[in-house]
């Protein structure tokens, strides 16, 4: 049975839908309308010195002024950037209100692509456009991903023009008859910072170091050249036990034979950031006190939230319950973004996709097909073994 | 209905509830009423106290209606409800646990015992599988994101946990109530 028909059944059990008795009930029930407390009561208004009438005005002729002089230099301060790739990935260096002041091609299908397209001092939704529109005639949107990813030290403007970028992008799909598959992330300054010196983009990066650490006997070279598609199903591939989570590629299956039941450190990710390339190999997180930028769980180079997280300051831990209380594995596995514009629930082979090449069986000799619904218990993975011990179902 | 359409016509509805309009109660119901069963069911396991936690919600929602500010109307909602349901789960590990055979008890208490059972058809089957396999967490991170498409990042801020313990822990719920309703299937 696969997850998207246990999904379709639960959504479909009467058990779960509430009977049209209590609507009659609620309804019979319903109260007169209520009025406002009285605390909530207009206050009369206080007596205002004349003189602060004017400072609104005071205040505005000020600013004037400073547009006026510093204006310039406001307009062309990047404020956020916005990171768009398929195949071709590029950077748009965004301002304060939203426009693109920069613009870097990260790959040579970028530049070619988009080369002869005018996207500065375009609102970062117009140039959005006009790069689909190019990569549309290019045949980059065919059957492909597009990921947006914003990095932005404002998290919480980053995220509305993340917000504002998915939908545009959703609309321009479904009106143009792209069939693509919408990620969105939020970056971090120190994931953006990371991934400079690659050339690449930072979720691409952490795809890219997420392979390599899993297997390393893919060249880097290589890697940078496929398309976010390319590298989520090769990770998918490589760790086939667990459907793909766009938003953290590198997480550790929980039945793969890296991951250890060990306890997870405070403060669950949650703050998008990516792993540490420097850490332990087998995956086993570093200790880290709340706060931390770099702590993490299983390696997640993609951002923790999918799109439209707030990152609170200081870190993610003081949202962070103290560990996992249930006690078990905690390691997230990869998940479908369900945000995106296309709901994937499975592990690709639900949408048809054909997946790459797969080594032989070591037992059988036969060639492993990873679209097979197979779990690793199935595999005598002694770790899955461990797992349904641990979390054994309620009596 | 996607998330936003769906998110600003609750919030429409409760100002329309703030300025007196109770007819807005009926369209507010009709919008709310299955994530928010779906979400009080997580916490009770069974079709009578979820009900009643419902319609706690829709009362409790009615009467402190002008305390909603802010534009996140369904996510209000929720909240309340979930304490609602916190609040019952505590009463009732305090109070005597009725024996239903004792039908002078049921009695006193008006169950309504004339309705049968519900049967177990194949499409409510997984329900009593998810029940049976998985812990309270699982069971309420699986309702809330498989039935009521809630993201992820909304059922942490509901249960006061973290994104990514949410997301391993529904996956995880999928994977045990597969292999579970399979051997059922096969047994």
């Amino acid at each position: 049975m696969k997850k998207r028909d246990i999904i379709r059944r639960l959504q479909e059990s009467a058990e779960l839908t509430p009977s049209p008795k209590l609507r009659d009930r609620i309804m019979s029930e319903a109260l007169p309308p209520q009025t406002a407390p009285r605390s909530e009561a207009p206050a009369k208004p206080a007596r205002v010195n004349p003189w602060l009438r004017l400072m609104p005005v005071a205040a505005a002729v000020v600013l004037c002024i400073l547009i006026a002089g510093g204006g310039v230099g406001v307009y062309h301060t990047e404020a956020r950037t916005v990171y768009l790739d398929v195949n071709p990935s590029v950077e748009l260096s965004v301002n304060l209100f939203d426009r693109v002041i920069r613009v870097s091609y990260l790959n040579e299908d970028a530049s070619e692509s988009l080369h002869n397209v005018q996207l500065t001092n375009r609102s970062a939704e117009d140039a959005l456009d006009e790069i689909l529109e190019a990569w549309g005639e290019g045949g980059y949107l065919q059957d492909a991903e597009l990921n947006i990813s914003v990095s932005s030290k404002n998290t919480r403007q980053g995220e509305k023009l993340l917000g504002r970028l998915e939908d545009r992008a959703v609309t321009a799909s479904e009106s143009k008859g792209y069939t693509i598959e919408v990620q969105g992330n939020q970056v971090t300054v120190e994931e953006k910072e990371a991934a400079r010196d690659s050339g690449l983009s930072p979720v691409k990066y952490g795809l890219v170091q997420e392979v390599l650490r899993t297997d390393g006997d893919y060249s880097e070279e290589d890697l940078r050249k496929m398309s976010m598609k390319e590298l989520r199903e090769l990770l998918e591939y490589l760790s086939p036990s667990v459907s793909p989570n766009p938003d953290h590629p590198g997480d550790r299956p929980s039945g793969s034979p890296d991951n250890r039941p060990a306890e997870r450190p405070d403060g669950d990710r949650n703050d998008g950031s990516l792993g540490d390339p420097n850490r332990d190999p087998q995956g086993t997180p570093p200790e880290n006190s709340n706060g931390n930028a770099d702590n993490h769980a299983g390696g997640q180079p993609g951002n923790a939230s999918g799109n439209s997280e707030e990152k609170k300051p200081g870190g993610s831990s003081e949202n962070v319950p103290n560990g996992n209380s249930d006690g078990v594995s905690p390691v997230p596995p990869m998940e479908p973004n369900r945000d995106s514009a296309e709901t994937d629930f499975g592990l690709g082979e639900e949408n048809g996709e054909k997946p790459l090449p797969a080594p032989n069986d070591p037992q059988s000799g036969e060639p492993i097909d990873p679209r097979e619904e197979q779990t690793t218990e199935d595999r005598g993975n002694p770790n899955t073994a461990h797992d349904d011990q641990e979390n054994s179902p309620m009596k | 209905m996607s998330d936003r359409r769906r998110d600003s016509q609750i919030n429409a509805y409760l100002r329309r509830m703030q300025e007196g309009d109770i007819a807005a109660l009926a369209p507010l119901y009709d919008c709310t009423s299955k994530p928010l069963y779906a979400l009080c069911y997580s916490y009770f396991r069974n079709c009578h106290d979820a009900e009643d936690a419902v319609s706690e919600t829709f009362l409790r929602i009615q009467l402190s209606i002008h305390s909603f500010k802010g534009d996140n109307g369904y996510a209000w909602m929720s909240t309340v409800a979930r304490n609602i349901c916190i609040n019952m789960l505590k009463k009732q590990n305090r109070s005597v646990s009725v024996d239903m055979d004792d039908e002078m008890t049921v009695r006193s208490l008006g169950i309504d015992q004339s309705e049968p059972p519900p049967v177990f058809e194949e499409e409510a089957e997984i329900v009593t599988v998810a029940k049976s396999v998985l812990n309270e967490h699982e069971l309420q991170v699986l309702i809330l994101h498989a039935v009521n498409e809630e993201r992820f990042k909304h059922i942490a801020e509901l249960l006061g946990k973290n994104e990514a313990t949410v997301r391993w822990q529904y996956h995880n719920a999928i994977k045990k109530v597969k292999k579970a309703y399979e051997r059922r299937a096969r047994t």
